[in-house]
């Protein structure tokens, strides 16, 4: 039975196109072709002006409309368990409204209800992956035929995986009789395809994700509990992280996700273009606070009137979000707050907070002064591109030990780095912002522990997942510290395999370094992770399951303010206070209220 | 002389090479369809009591031609009928592990949302200004770029300019998207760099003012779509009967009258016929031209917000299937409510144009 790989795009349509036109100028036209195992549909009314357009694939069948949108978040997205098919249609009206009626009129009934739902019809695919399945799971026992575990990551797909898996399996069979099967989604639609996955009867065991979305599966019963799996096979998870820390990415006792090793919490920092700031003659140990910059701005911006001193964006990596010192409970629409994450244990409402009015009146006054770009608000660009551009000076980020060589390589310059705080603080998203968890699909979830756990001590599985296989994917430069390059004559066009997401894989502090890092890199992460302080918030998380309604809602509320207040390209003066009636008129104080009797709740159990 | 499009012969065999009007398929099996059942609710008029028979009879005489309306009528079942059991999803507090019927009912809770704040009266009333706004638009600018385009006498002119029209209707929301923004950016937009400070007035903040947005989607959704709708209305030009236009020339109309006395009313038709289409959808709103066009810039919500949009922000991150099919059942009642009432209201005044 073929096994699917990444999505629902792969077998041959049957096609059966219907083509109807007004009845005097123009004849109907009908014609069927089908291929087998699947069918795709597709009716063009042309006396309307109503296009339908459904496709069913194997087991899923996935709505095109005419904004892509309405078929995944609109009226069509819905699932089905155990292979009935995930199913939508779009439907317009139609009808020609001429003289024959009543064929119009049953064409126009027919079409008129714009309704979108789910079917459980005509889903030959269903079997498909189930078959596999089965005939996997049958044999999970040692000494049978191996499990293979299929695990999910965000990324682009390496044109040699499957010499990779063989590598891979080569290990894992004859350490714990299973094999792995990696499963790589592009950036772009991995969030639906993952949705997908989950909510079909695909075969997924092991996938990438973080706390707001586990939660959720968690909610719609999507995801299996850890807690007891950990118990049984965690051994290097357990030696890794310790049990508390684990623990702590629970839900009422259901452990939703397991973390990967990455740097645990940052140093807010200005970010500083090294020729420039030595052009200039910046004393950079004057810059204690932000707004000590404004002096370097006006320095720079006389020298270098084309330039842009500051990046700014609407969403994402703002100059607002990438200051912000306070422990946002892993809420990325940061609805209740730990101002003081060190020492407060009252949730409040960022927005209202002190520091968030005078931060956004000194974006602001950047914004008027020229230092921020006047686009701003409506910036979408990522930082990378706009550096490599060479136009901008400074930008407010995030500092770890890992961000220097980063930031050289995906921009091509230097950066003088001033970091406003000397200790990281740890806070409650810092180890459940990247974790794996594991899917109710998968048949064997023992299995798909061990093998997990396996990876957490290996550096060899390690390796090959996220550059390859040696002398040919990559060749050591430097042993002795684990430093690697491309071999000679392979470049990042040409070569075979190079994941490079070792923060998404399960622990890249015992994996090789790329080139360039610094050669006790991971020595100096570890160090950095544990000269943080922590947030007394450190391993909360706020199920927000009761409160989906007003959540739903304050969340358009923040994406009307939060874009132009966070990127300073909004008076604060004038838009705080709007900002605050519609968060309070959307019920922002019940969820924080909710929020801060979890927060005690969990504190008194602690 | 040789006068507009529909007394221009070789205009019309222009069209019909193009396969716009797709003359050639006249006499196919399914055309035969829409006469067989027009054949038969005549005679269903003559005879009622023999009804039965005759009707039987044709079944037998005529079963090849319902053989060809099988597959049409499956897709209907398929894909429009069954997946209406769906509905239930925006009841349910949908739980993947115990199936979608198993799931817990939660009455109207996942409606909620779309009512919770004063934003439900504003993506409620941009929905529908906005529809209303396109529909006249689109319908004034693709009737008057209709005919002007029939008056054209070269025919490889008339094919230029209306695959230049055509155009823009092929391109994404993005690319459009993209065109406003060169136009309209503060730093380096053409309009705030070369014509307003040409015409010596300030630089404008576009994506900052919302008052100037219902303008620029109205221009920028019929610079898009206006050459869509202008097809379907020069398809029916076409079909005029090119006498009528000899007959006026003959007693000596100015083009003006042939246009407001021949032109207009041959397309009242075609213009009820789309303009119930259109309200039928008057409750969805292209999510690309609200979302992708006002380069989700929140200061411009008051104005840019719709439904479609509302329902996407509020659930992008929570990917909630009962909240967002909520959301699709919420705009489906209300738009097949629309399109019922206005079919009426169109039956009162002209029970001919009604769609059914």
């Amino acid at each position: 039975m073929r096994r699917r790989k990444n999505g629902y795009f792969t077998a041959n349509p049957c096609k059966i196109g219907i083509t109807v036109k007004k009845p005097d100028t123009a004849p109907a036209r009908a014609e069927a072709e089908m291929h087998s195992g699947m069918c795709m549909v597709q009716a063009e009314m042309h006396s309307g002006v109503s296009i339908v357009q459904a496709e069913m694939h194997s087991g899923v069948c996935m709505v095109q409309a005419d904004s892509a949108f309405r078929g995944v978040h609109g009226s069509g997205g819905n699932a089905f368990r155990n292979g009935y098919s995930r199913a939508g249609a779009e439907t317009g009206k139609g009808g020609s409204g001429m003289k024959k009626k009543w064929i119009a009129g049953l064409l126009a009934a027919a079409m008129a209800v714009s309704l979108a739902a789910c079917g459980g019809g005509g889903s030959t695919g269903g079997g498909d992956s189930a078959g596999g399945g089965d005939a996997a799971a049958s044999g999970g026992g040692e000494g049978g035929e191996p499990y293979t575990v299929t695990m999910v990551l965000n990324g682009s797909q390496q044109p040699d995986e499957e010499r990779i898996e063989a590598k891979v399996n080569e290990i894992l069979e004859k350490e714990l009789n299973a094999r792995l099967d990696l499963v790589v989604l592009p950036w772009a639609s991995a969030s639906q395809q993952l949705q997908l996955m989950l909510a079909g009867d695909e075969k997924i065991d092991v996938f990438y994700t973080n706390a707001t979305s586990a939660v959720q599966y968690m909610h719609s019963g999507q995801i299996v509990d850890m807690a007891g799996l950990i118990d049984q096979y965690g051994t290097n998870l357990k030696n890794i992280f310790g049990e508390d820390t684990l623990k702590g990415n629970s839900v009422d006792g259901f452990l939703y996700g397991v973390p990967t090793q990455i740097e645990r919490g940052s140093i807010p920092a200005i970010f500083m273009r090294k020729d420039l700031v030595e052009k200039y003659n910046i004393d950079t140990s004057a810059i204690k606070e932000p707004k000590d910059l404004e002096a370097v701005f006006e320095t720079v911006q006389a020298g270098e009137p084309d330039m842009t001193m500051l990046f700014s964006i609407n969403e994402g990596d703002t100059p607002l979000t990438r200051l912000n010192g306070s422990d946002t409970l892993a809420d990325s629409n940061i609805l209740g707050a730990l101002i003081d994450p060190e020492n407060s244990t009252t949730i409040e409402n960022f927005y209202a907070s002190d520091w968030y009015r005078e931060t956004t009146t000194m974006l602001y006054d950047w914004y008027k002064k020229g230092y921020i770009s006047q686009d701003a608000g409506t910036n979408t660009e990522n930082w990378r591109t706009v550096f490599k551009a060479g136009n901008m000076f400074s930008l407010f980020f995030a500092y770890h030990p890992g961000t220097p060589v980063e930031f050289e390589s995906s921009t091509g310059y230097e950066f003088e780095i001033v970091p406003f705080r000397d200790y990281p603080i740890k806070l409650s998203s810092s180890y459940n912002g990247v974790i794996f968890s594991i899917a109710q699909n998968s048949e064997n979830p023992e299995k798909a522990m061990e093998v997990l756990d396996f990876i957490y001590g290996s550096p060899e599985v390690m390796n090959l997942i996220n550059w390859g296989e040696e002398g040919v994917d990559y060749v050591l430069e430097d042993a002795e510290n684990g430093v690697i390059n491309y071999p000679e004559g392979v470049t990042v066009d040409t070569v075979g395999y190079s994941l490079n997401l070792g923060w998404e894989l399960p622990n890249q502090f015992i994996a090789y370094k790329w080139s360039g890092s610094d050669p006790q890199l991971w020595e100096k992460m570890e160090e950095f992770n544990n000269s943080a302080k922590e947030s007394i918030a450190l391993g909360f998380y706020f199920d927000n399951s009761q409160y989906e309604n007003q959540i739903a809602a304050l969340a358009n509320v923040v994406k009307q303010y939060s874009g132009s207040l966070n990127s300073g390209s909004a008076d604060p003066e004038v838009y705080i206070p709007q900002f605050l009636e519609a968060l309070e008129e959307a019920g922002i104080n019940e969820v924080i209220a909710a929020k801060q009797e979890q927060f005690d709740k969990w504190l008194s159990e602690k | 002389m040789p006068g507009g499009c529909p007394g221009n012969r070789k205009g019309q065999r222009g069209y019909a090479e193009g396969g716009f009007a797709a003359v050639c398929c006249r006499y196919s099996p399914a055309f035969s369809i829409v006469e067989y059942h027009v054949r038969m609710e005549e005679r269903r008029v003559e005879s009622k009591a023999k009804k039965k028979t005759s009707r039987l009879k044709a079944y037998k005489e005529h079963w090849p031609l319902y053989l060809m309306l099988l597959p049409g009528l499956l897709y209907l079942l398929i894909n429009n009928y069954i997946p209406m059991a769906g509905i239930v999803i925006a009841f349910k507090k949908l739980n993947f592990a115990e199936g979608i019927f198993a799931s817990p009912w939660a009455g109207f809770e996942n409606f909620k949302f779309l009512f919770a704040t004063k934003d439900a009266w504003v993506i409620t009333r941009n929905t529908l200004l906005y529809n209303v706004a396109f529909i006249i638009v689109n319908m004034v600018v693709g009737i008057a770029i209709a005919i002007l385009i029939c008056e054209v006498r070269s025919t490889k002119m008339k094919k230029l300019y209306q695959s230049a029209i055509l155009l823009p209707f092929l391109m994404s929301m993005v690319i459009l998207s993209y065109i406003v923004y060169a136009l309209l950016s503060s730093e380096n937009g053409l309009v705030n760099n070369s014509i307003l400070s040409a015409l010596n007035i300030d630089p404008i903040q576009w994506y900052q003012e919302p008052k100037y947005w219902p303008f620029i989607l109205v221009f920028a959704n019929c610079w898009k779509g206006v050459g869509y709708g202008c097809l379907i209305y020069i398809a029916s030009l076409v079909g005029i009967d090119p006498s009528y236009y000899e007959a006026a020339r003959l007693d000596g109309a100015s083009k003006w009258q042939e246009i407001c006395r021949i032109t207009l009313p041959s397309l009242v038709p075609t213009i009820v016929t789309l303009l119930l289409l259109s309200i039928g959808r008057i409750f969805y709103s292209d999510f690309g031209l609200f979302y992708q066009v006002p380069m989700n810039s929140g200061v411009l919500f008051p104005t840019t917000n719709v439904i479609d949009t509302y329902v996407y922000r509020a659930l992008i991150e929570r990917g909630n299937i009962s909240m967002s099919s909520a959301a699709g059942v919420y705009q489906s009642v209300v738009g097949f409510v629309i399109v019922m009432l206005s079919n009426w209201i169109v039956r009162k005044v002209d029970k001919d144009q009604a769609l059914f």
